[in-house]
């Protein structure tokens, strides 16, 4: 997008006053309205670029606007941590928020007596017909079954088109699961 | 960069005209008025720039292949290639079309051929998602990919799926495409698999591999021209050669050669041969060096 400053800096007339004329003031005025006008274009511009440029200093939101044609570098997903417990009721409801994060670290406390169940549900899915993919990273506490399971129509490579699968485990369980159409089809692979 | 509006801008006289004084030129208010203008267009030169080459949130950003660095990825999502249900064969995959790409396929034979990767020195990878589009209970599949591909994690080319459903797989590289690595994710209904044994260098593709045994002459002459023959097995009806990557006009073909008229190439240049068959199979690739010497000798076979 080209500027549009010198749409009214041309219309200052550089030529006035003429010498050797009696000059009206009105020149003088219709100058500094040129003047007033070309500098309300710039400040505009200028917020347009302050508001929607993006901030070497700043969190930026591309509102889902593509970027393409990049080369990234040294960067990192965003992590959100969090503790879970089911003790009192022996199940345990997640709801993992993606626009949070792409990488959630989940550590549950489970029924330490008992088996106990651990569900997760991700909301906020990027929009359907694009490809959206996340982390959940799960460690179970306790020695007794726990069973995980991915809410929603979800798939886990190996484990016979479900997404609940029971652990005797108490170390990490690593999913990546990805959506391609907001999450209504969700697919995923464990590795632990 | 600094903006320049003020080297122009501090030049305008501010205390002009001089209180008590008459003024004895109407070009002191000229000159003021041409700086202030000049002012103006320098302003708009750099908001130009601003406006036509600064990232902004609210359009799509080609950056041209720069690197961006430094920054924490929140809420992302990514572009996706969907082809549709596509033929037995070889199927391209562009990189600029998107990291996940996804096919609808049948039983048969696919090798996919991943275009136009990003930059050297950069990882690039994508994910494939084969989706059959059979219902039946056992569809087979040979999948391979062309290249130079080093398969990681249980290489399989035979895969056999249950009804509507899909197999997936990363594909990346580090340098443009040159080697490939290819890793299955795995399918949420494998039924059987066979493990795919041939292969080495070359991609693995379905169908009987074709391989190469010599080329002959083996040094080609840099001046080009000259009748050039692949000898080796499994070269089936509709088999066809790519040098560096391009496809090139074969004259003729049986199962055990194919000929082909060379094209020039500069004294000691290195160039890849490849073989491929319809149903998707690649050979070895083969390099060999022309001659310097040019028109053709009685070289030894090709160098790998």
């Amino acid at each position: 997008m080209a500027s549009t400053i010198t749409f009214y800096s041309n219309q200052i007339n550089i030529n006035y006053p003429v010498v050797g004329e009696d000059n009206d003031t009105q020149g003088f005025r219709d100058n500094f309205s040129a003047i007033q006008s070309a500098f309300l274009v710039a400040s505009s511009e200028l917020s347009t670029i302050q508001d929607d440029g993006v901030k070497l200093t700043e969190t930026n939101d591309f509102n889902n606007n593509t970027i393409k044609n990049v080369v990234l570098q040294n960067f990192s997903e965003v992590v959100k941590s969090r503790t879970v417990s089911n003790l009192s009721t022996s199940y345990a409801y997640v709801s993992l928020d993606y626009t949070e994060a792409t990488y959630h670290k989940v550590n549950v406390l489970t029924n330490p007596s008992g088996t106990g169940t651990v569900a997760f549900s991700i909301i906020n899915w990027p929009a359907n017909g694009r490809y959206g993919r996340l982390y959940i990273d799960v460690k179970p506490d306790s020695t007794s079954t726990t069973t995980v399971s991915i809410l929603g129509n979800s798939k886990i490579v190996g484990y016979t088109n479900t997404g609940s699968v029971a652990y005797q485990y108490t170390g990490t369980i690593f999913y990546e699961l990805w959506s391609t159409d907001n999450g209504t089809n969700i697919f995923g692979t464990i590795t632990r | 960069m600094a903006s320049s509006v003020t080297n122009i801008s501090s030049t305008i006289d501010i205390n002009f005209p001089k209180q008590g004084e008459s003024i004895s030129s109407v070009y002191e208010f000229q000159a003021n008025f041409k700086k202030i203008n000049e002012s103006f267009k320098t302003l708009a030169k750099e908001a130009t720039d601003h406006l036509k080459n600064t990232i902004q949130v609210s359009n799509n950003n080609d950056f041209g292949g720069n690197i961006i660095k430094g920054f924490a990825l929140q809420n992302p999502s990514y572009r996706i290639n969907d082809l549709g249900s596509v033929s037995n064969g070889v199927i391209n995959l562009n990189y600029r079309e998107g990291i996940y790409h996804k096919c609808t396929v049948e039983s048969g034979y696919y090798t996919f051929n991943v275009q136009n990767w990003n930059s050297n020195n950069a990882y690039n990878k994508i994910r494939l998602e084969l989706y059959n589009q059979s219902t039946a209970t056992s569809s087979t599949f040979f999948i391979g990919f062309s290249g130079d591909v080093t398969y990681l994690g249980t290489p399989t080319s035979e895969i056999v799926l249950t009804g509507n459903t899909s197999i997936f797989y990363d594909v990346w590289t580090i340098n443009k495409g040159l080697n490939l690595y290819v890793k299955p994710i795995g399918s949420l209904s494998v039924t059987s698999s066979s493990y795919y044994t041939s292969g080495g260098g070359g991609g693995g593709g379905g169908g009987p591999l074709p391989t190469i045994s010599s080329v002959v002459p083996g040094l080609f002459g840099s001046s080009g021209y000259e009748g050039i023959t692949i000898i080796g097995t499994n070269f089936v009806a509709g088999t066809y050669v790519r040098i560096n990557n391009i496809t090139i006009t074969t004259s003729t073909a049986s199962p055990t050669n194919i000929t082909f008229i060379s094209s020039p190439n500069a004294p000691g240049t290195v160039v890849s041969l490849q073989v491929f068959t319809p149903n998707g199979s690649t050979s070895t690739v083969v390099y060999y060096i022309d001659n310097s010497g040019g028109g053709g000798g009685d070289g030894g076979g090709p160098s790998e």
